[in-house]
């Protein structure tokens, strides 16, 4: 999946590259408050690792072999911002001496394999083994199971990088610049590529590997997340900064409907009146997609009986936000549940 | 060979026997990946011996070689006439026969494999299939679309002019990117060329890490290829994938542990060392005029050329 020069436009590499930057700083920032001066020794073989198994060749039950990345499983080892920082610096060697992957696609390929792999395969792990034991069997499912999702996903993801070039860059005879093939033909021959092949290979690694830990080695399986110590210290700072947050929340609401003053629409959120009126006309498939969702709740933030004065609508406004707020209180309550780590019940994490 | 002369050991498994002659075996994932390995190795003493030489490039301050090389990469990224990449073409050339890189694995590492893999890559957008344009080879044309059950087959397939304009810039771009890229990673030394990006802003810790990185890959490298032929020699018969499964889970977590506890061990022997966390790095190199000559010269080179993309392409 490493993308050679030349595929991607100058633009789009820059541009990915960019969003790269504050990934690094953040990694480079946790690892720092973790790990202090072990960080270099410690990712620098994090990422030889990650190195030399891309090179191993995996064999595939349709009889050829495949390569994994190693992602997914440093990130489940090592958490995702040290596994981001120590993929990074593997693509980088191999960008930079042997020819695999652009260098100017660099900051491209690293979006894909060191900032989508390593986080979707880490959360999809933790949302899957929750609470079990740390040597149970499912804990290898789990990771095999995120191995494959987030190579996937960094598989689509430069899918689309590949399909929006035809798109975004050619001449004004229509010859395609860079990669040729738009978002319909690249999206369905990646995901073929790597749902058939590569993904099942890194998904196979990251299970066997996790499986022979736990068997021979599992005190690696420990070392991330932090333990219960640094966990509770956390725990007890919370009180005065989340009322500090709470008011501020109460504040923001109450200012909310200060955006009802504007006149218009905003660019680009125009519903097919408001452009028939601007353009005489509605785009057909525009048209057919706009009445797509008609379930919802409260539309346009509005609640319905409370139209009409400024004051109404600025009630109906404060009442959708509080609303909305809640919501995601309790989606971030539920996913809290399924992400505590086992240590805090104290019940099954030792001895397991 | 008779059962009774085999020992025991060897018969309690349901081994295949080994037989004399025979086809030789495709080579398994053991096989490929000793290998590739075995090419790394070959890459990294044939580039440490061409950045040794004495050489226009080889002589270029790193930094400066680094920031108009790269400069260079834009230009082709962004050149949008065919012209403009056959010029900066043969100014790699020439750069190459400057700094005595051999002209013949050169062009071979660039022109055998990119319009090998870019050309398949890109085969199918040749055809009209793909994109519409102007047909340039009519390859068949029915009186009317087929139908096949429920696909349709169009009246009309051809290599458009677009198609293969398209094809032809993406392979030229490619071997151009890499062999710029060759061109940058033949004539450094690659621990002078990781020290160099800090041209780049990459911060120190990054740098360490790289270098850190590189001398300790071909450490887990020696260390794969250490499980893989032990493996191999001990071998009797074939391995179904229930052993082959097994046999990579474990080396791959056996490298695992000992990369970590070696982790371990790299870090006491800095902090034995007197090393408390923060990276100083020695740069001794100084800029000269020559090296401000060249850059310059290189950067000239790329703002023309892309005047002139500008003036014949867009």
């Amino acid at each position: 999946m490493h993308i050679p020069d030349g595929y991607l436009s100058p633009q789009t590499c820059a541009v990915l590259g960019a969003a790269m930057v504050p990934v690094w700083g953040t990694a480079a920032r946790k690892v720092k408050a973790t790990l202090k001066a072990r960080q270099a020794p410690l990712l620098a073989i994090g990422a030889a690792f990650s190195f030399t198994i891309m090179m191993y060749n995996i064999p595939i039950p349709d009889g050829t072999t495949a390569h994994a990345t190693g992602g997914a499983l440093l990130a489940i080892l090592l958490g995702p911002w040290a596994a981001a920082i120590g993929i990074s610096i593997a693509l980088a060697i191999q960008a930079l001496f042997f020819g695999d992957g652009g260098i100017l696609a660099f900051g491209a390929n690293a979006f894909n394999m060191a900032f989508i792999l390593p986080f979707a395969s880490y959360y999809i792990y933790r949302l899957l083994s929750g609470r079990t034991g740390l040597r149970s069997g499912w804990r290898a499912v789990a990771a095999a199971i995120a191995g494959f999702v987030g190579l996937n996903l960094a598989a689509l993801a430069a899918a689309v990088e590949f399909g929006l070039q035809p798109l975004l860059f050619h001449t004004a005879s229509g010859v395609p610049l860079y990669s040729p093939y738009p978002l319909a033909l690249a999206v369905p021959a990646m995901a073929l590529a790597h749902v058939l092949i590569a993904g099942p290979a890194e998904g196979i690694v990251t299970g066997l590997v996790i499986r022979y830990l736990q068997r021979v080695n599992s005190g690696l399986l420990r070392v991330y997340p932090a333990t219960g110590a640094v966990v509770a210290a956390q725990a007890t700072g919370d009180g005065a900064s989340l009322k500090k947050l709470a008011w501020g929340l109460v504040i923001l609401v109450l200012l909310s409907p200060l955006g009802l003053l504007a006149a218009g629409t905003a660019w680009g959120e125009w519903s097919p009146e408001d452009l028939q009126q601007i353009l005489g006309f509605v785009p057909p498939g525009l048209a057919r997609l706009a009445t797509t969702w008609t379930h919802a709740l409260f539309p346009d933030y509005t609640v319905p009986g409370l139209e009409g004065s400024f004051w109404a609508q600025a009630l109906g406004y404060i009442i959708t936000a509080m609303v909305g707020l809640g919501i995601i209180f309790l989606i971030f309550l539920a996913f809290n549940r399924l992400l505590a780590r086992p240590g805090k019940t104290g019940a099954d994490y030792h001895g397991k | 060979m008779a059962n009774k002369s085999l020992p025991a050991w060897l018969l309690a498994e349901e081994y295949s026997p080994v037989r004399p002659g025979g086809r030789k075996r495709r080579p398994g994932f053991a096989e490929k990946t000793l290998r590739d390995l075995a090419h790394l190795g070959q890459e990294v003493l044939f580039s440490e011996e061409l950045a040794g030489r004495r050489g226009w490039l080889q002589d270029l301050d790193p930094r400066c070689k680094l920031l108009s090389l790269l400069w260079l990469m834009v230009v082709a990224g962004l050149a949008r006439h065919p012209l403009t990449l056959i010029v900066i073409y043969l100014g790699v050339i020439l750069l190459a026969v400057q700094s005595r890189v051999p002209a013949g694995p050169f062009l071979k590492r660039v022109w055998l494999f990119v319009p090998l893999f870019t050309g398949i890559m890109v085969l199918p957008s040749l055809f009209n299939w793909v994109h519409q344009g102007d047909p340039l080879v009519v390859l068949f044309r029915l009186p009317a679309p087929l139908r096949l059950g429920p696909w349709q087959v169009p009246a009309l397939l051809a290599i458009t002019r677009q198609g293969l304009a398209g094809a032809g810039m993406l392979i030229l771009r490619v071997g151009v990117a890499v062999s710029l890229g060759l061109l940058v990673t033949l004539t450094t030394r690659w621990a002078v060329l990781l020290r160099a990006l800090r041209v780049l802003r990459v911060p120190r810790i990054f740098v360490l890490t790289l270098t850190l990185t590189y001398r300790y890959i071909f450490l887990l490298l020696k260390l794969t290829e250490e499980m893989f032929v032990a493996r191999q020699s001990r071998l009797v018969g074939r391995m179904d994938r229930r052993m082959n499964y097994r046999f990579l889970a474990g080396s791959m977590g056996n490298l695992l542990a000992r990369a970590y506890f070696l982790s371990e061990e790299v870090y006491q022997a800095m902090l034995a060392r007197g090393f408390k966390g923060e990276v100083r790095t020695k740069e001794d190199w100084r800029l000269t005029l020559p090296d401000y000559r060249r850059a310059a010269g290189i950067i000239l080179a790329g703002i023309i050329l892309l005047g002139g993309d500008h003036y014949l392409g867009w």
